[in-house]
């Protein structure tokens, strides 16, 4: 048996993982070189098994306990900035599809008494209120998902 | 999976405060005996532990028990060491590093002579001089008693590499002892 072959078994041996057979023990028993690094290997063993760790400090698990804490009100935080943007965009939505409506209202007014004319302004109201209903459902469907994120987030939350 | 863990995750995802906090308390020294080995610096390993359990906290809802918790704590434990190593400028030279005319000392030989503290330091030196894939292995194996079937679980690696690697890093370790 060659010291490169007892060299390979070294680590395993020293670790108690496997046992030394006829040869390997007869060669550790001629072998200087090889009986040392056993030797070396086993005290590393003892060292490695004894060897301390520092424990966490002990206010550590508070700290962790703190910076969740931390975390979970940051990420409210930004469900509630995100929440009030689309609260603001769907109010400004709504607002803008009031504006022209009041518009088309005024029109009315304004071209008064025939009702031909009224006709014709009722058909051109309508005519101008499809676009509108668009911003409408955009509008709705906006604070449809503003309402939907603070449910979420709510019940996250109780999570 | 054990049961304490498994009670111990079910309570949490019902966001249960004082159960994560006992978890925390159970697996903290694992966690940050682990990074401190790999880090030393006691201070970084305590933000970096920190980052580990807020990264547990966070993965707990998505946490099938397939593994052990160990298990899967030691492989966040990783990612974090290895982001933390990336973050990080390049290596400075360490303090261990021996004078290229040091005499050769045999390690753990003259520990009569200068006293346990003396072969601690040696030890802790040329584990921070292991190559990092290395150390990792041999201080959760030794230090924090994680098993190879658990290491192999964690690693992704067949339990016959997980050994095979510990040995050539014991072995390097024995070298870098010797130097």
């Amino acid at each position: 048996m060659s010291c490169s072959d007892v060299l390979d078994l070294i680590e395993p041996i020293a670790a108690g993982e496997l046992r030394a057979d006829e040869a390997v023990r007869a060669h550790l028993e001629s072998c200087v070189t090889c009986a040392a690094a056993l030797a070396a290997a086993q005290r590393l063993e003892s060292a490695l098994k004894g060897m301390e760790i520092p424990p966490a400090p002990a206010a550590f698990t508070g700290m962790v306990l703190q910076r969740i804490r931390r975390d979970r009100w940051q990420s409210e935080q930004n469900v509630d900035r995100l929440f009030n943007l689309a609260i603001v965009a769907a109010v400004l939505l709504m607002a803008g599809g009031i504006a022209a409506m009041l518009n088309i209202g005024g029109l009315v007014t304004i071209t008064g008494s025939a009702l031909s004319l009224l006709r014709d302004s009722m058909r051109e109201g309508v005519h101008q209120a499809v676009p509108t209903v668009a911003t409408y459902v955009a509008a709705a469907g906006l604070l449809a998902s503003a309402l939907g994120m603070w449910w979420w987030a709510e019940r996250r939350l109780m999570i | 999976m054990d049961v304490e863990d498994r009670e111990l995750i079910e309570r949490c995802r019902t966001g249960d405060d004082t159960a994560f906090g006992q978890l925390v308390d159970r697996y903290k020294d694992l966690v940050f005996g682990l990074i401190y080995r790999m880090v030393a610096d006691r201070s970084l390993a305590e933000d970096l532990a920190q980052d580990v359990f807020l990264k547990v906290h966070r993965g707990i809802p998505y946490f099938r028990g397939e593994a052990r918790l160990s298990t899967w704590i030691f492989r966040i434990v990783q990612n974090v060491c290895v982001q933390a190593r990336s973050r990080r400028p390049a290596d400075e030279p360490l303090e261990g590093t021996p004078r290229p005319d040091a005499p050769v000392r045999e390690f753990g030989a003259d520990d009569q002579a200068f006293g346990a503290v003396e072969t601690r330091d040696r030890l802790s030196k040329a584990l921070s001089r292991l190559p990092e894939n290395y150390r990792m292995l041999v201080v959760a194996h030794y230090l924090r008693g994680v098993q190879y079937d658990a290491l192999a679980e964690a690693l992704n690696l067949p339990l016959g590499t997980v050994k095979t690697h510990l040995y050539r890093a014991k072995r390097r370790l024995r070298e870098l002892l010797e130097e």
